[in-house]
């Protein structure tokens, strides 16, 4: 049913249809038929369901009026005849009048609601009942939690910086500490859904995902990575440069360093998340390559090596 | 990473919930509560699941066996709401 007040179009709520009851419901069985109608339809009950938000909105609208025996009283007096703007009018300037001579409606608190979103609530009841300001008896559910995922390169990871993003038209700027591990979660409170009915806003979980770098494997704070060394190095020691996340170092090489040797860089591994100048360490396996293209020369001398071996 | 503890008995009294309450989630393993000193305690991590569930209790009068079958439906429909998007990406 739709009516028309002061040039708008607003449709009439069946609060009884809402919830499901007849016009001569208790107040218990409305209180038992909200009861039930919340569980189905409570945002906790249905993530990311708008549709079940909206219902449960109704649903709350409608135990708002139905359980205040002086809105219900109210609503069944003029609910129904929503249509008869007129007489709707008279009604209300009536009540206005009866508000400062204590009539049945003067207690009538039109005041509802300091951090209640009256636009949440239908045209219908903003009219009928005024928009809510002060108290109110409604119950406040916390919105919804969002989930984001963010993905760093172990590079970004290895610093603290900011990053910024936008999730669900807003736009979030976070520090993001050095040393943030693969699929560790943050929470940033308040960032996610708008609360219902004036309701604490959810939280935001963002996780972050680092990926794979060619160079390094991480193993919680250390860092593992692999250097090619010539087999002269190798045989009779030297200097090497080693890349490490923060550029390049000069490391001494033993003589007689055999393949596969791992070579411990302290504290040049990865910084220990929220522990500032803490670092895990560096070890790198010394990989030797062997010559190829040996020249007829080289294989001889290689030779004249080997028999003094033998 | 610093954990931070907090007197069960101040989550309480803060959030007016009923102390056998939350014995109850932690026998049923849904909230973990620590005894020290003859001192029951939760971790700062937990509050947000308690929270939760006081509402589910309190407000949709769930008792504490229908908030574990809650919680595990809506675990599994978070896994497939995300399997759904994963899914979805696949698609594009």
């Amino acid at each position: 049913m739709l009516s028309e007040n002061n040039g708008q179009i607003m449709a009439f709520v069946d609060y009884y249809n809402v919830l499901g009851v007849d016009k001569n419901a208790s107040a218990e069985d409305i209180k038992k038929a909200y009861r039930k109608l919340a569980r189905k339809y409570h945002p906790d009950m249905n993530p990311n369901d708008d549709a079940a938000k909206q219902k449960f909105q109704e649903i709350n609208e409608a135990n708002e009026v139905l359980t205040d025996p002086e809105k219900r009283q109210k609503y069944d007096q003029y609910g129904e005849h929503w249509k008869h703007g007129e007489a709707y009018e008279q009604a209300q300037q009536q009540q206005h009048r009866d508000t400062s001579s204590g009539s049945p409606f003067g207690g009538f608190d039109f005041g509802y609601s300091g951090n209640y979103d009256s636009g949440e609530f239908s045209d219908f009841f903003e009219q009928m009942f005024g928009s809510r300001r002060g108290g109110g008896r409604q119950t406040k559910f916390r919105g919804d939690d969002y989930n984001a995922t963010l993905r760093l390169s172990l590079q970004e990871a290895y610093t603290t910086h900011q990053q910024t993003f936008t999730i669900n038209g807003k736009t979030i700027r976070i520090t993001i500490p050095a040393g943030v591990e693969d699929g560790q979660k943050i929470r940033l409170k308040g960032q996610g859904g708008e609360g219902i009915n004036g309701g604490p806003a959810g939280d935001l979980y963002i996780q972050f995902v680092i990926d794979p770098d060619p160079g390094f494997q991480r193993v919680g704070n250390d860092l593992y990575s692999e250097k090619n060394i010539d087999l002269y190095t190798a045989l009779l020691g030297g200097d090497i440069v080693v890349d490490t996340l923060d550029g390049k170092i000069k490391v001494k090489v033993k003589p007689e360093t055999q393949n596969g040797t791992k070579i411990r860089l302290k504290g040049k591994g990865f910084p220990v998340y929220k522990k500032e100048g803490a670092f895990g360490d560096l070890y790198v396996t010394l990989a030797v390559s062997l010559p190829t293209g040996l020249s007829e020369k080289e294989k001889e001398l290689i030779k004249q090596l080997s028999n003094l071996r033998t | 990473m610093k954990t931070t503890w907090i007197r069960a008995a101040d989550v309480c009294k803060s959030h007016q919930i009923d102390i056998q309450f939350i014995r109850e989630l932690s026998a049923n393993g849904l909230i973990e509560l620590f005894v020290e000193e003859e001192e029951e305690f939760l971790e700062e991590e937990q509050l947000k699941p308690l929270e939760q569930f006081a509402a589910w209790h309190y407000e949709l009068e769930l008792n504490v066996q229908g908030i574990e079958v809650a919680r595990h439906l809506l675990t599994k429909i978070e896994y497939l709401q995300t399997e759904i998007a994963r899914l979805h990406q696949r698609l594009r």
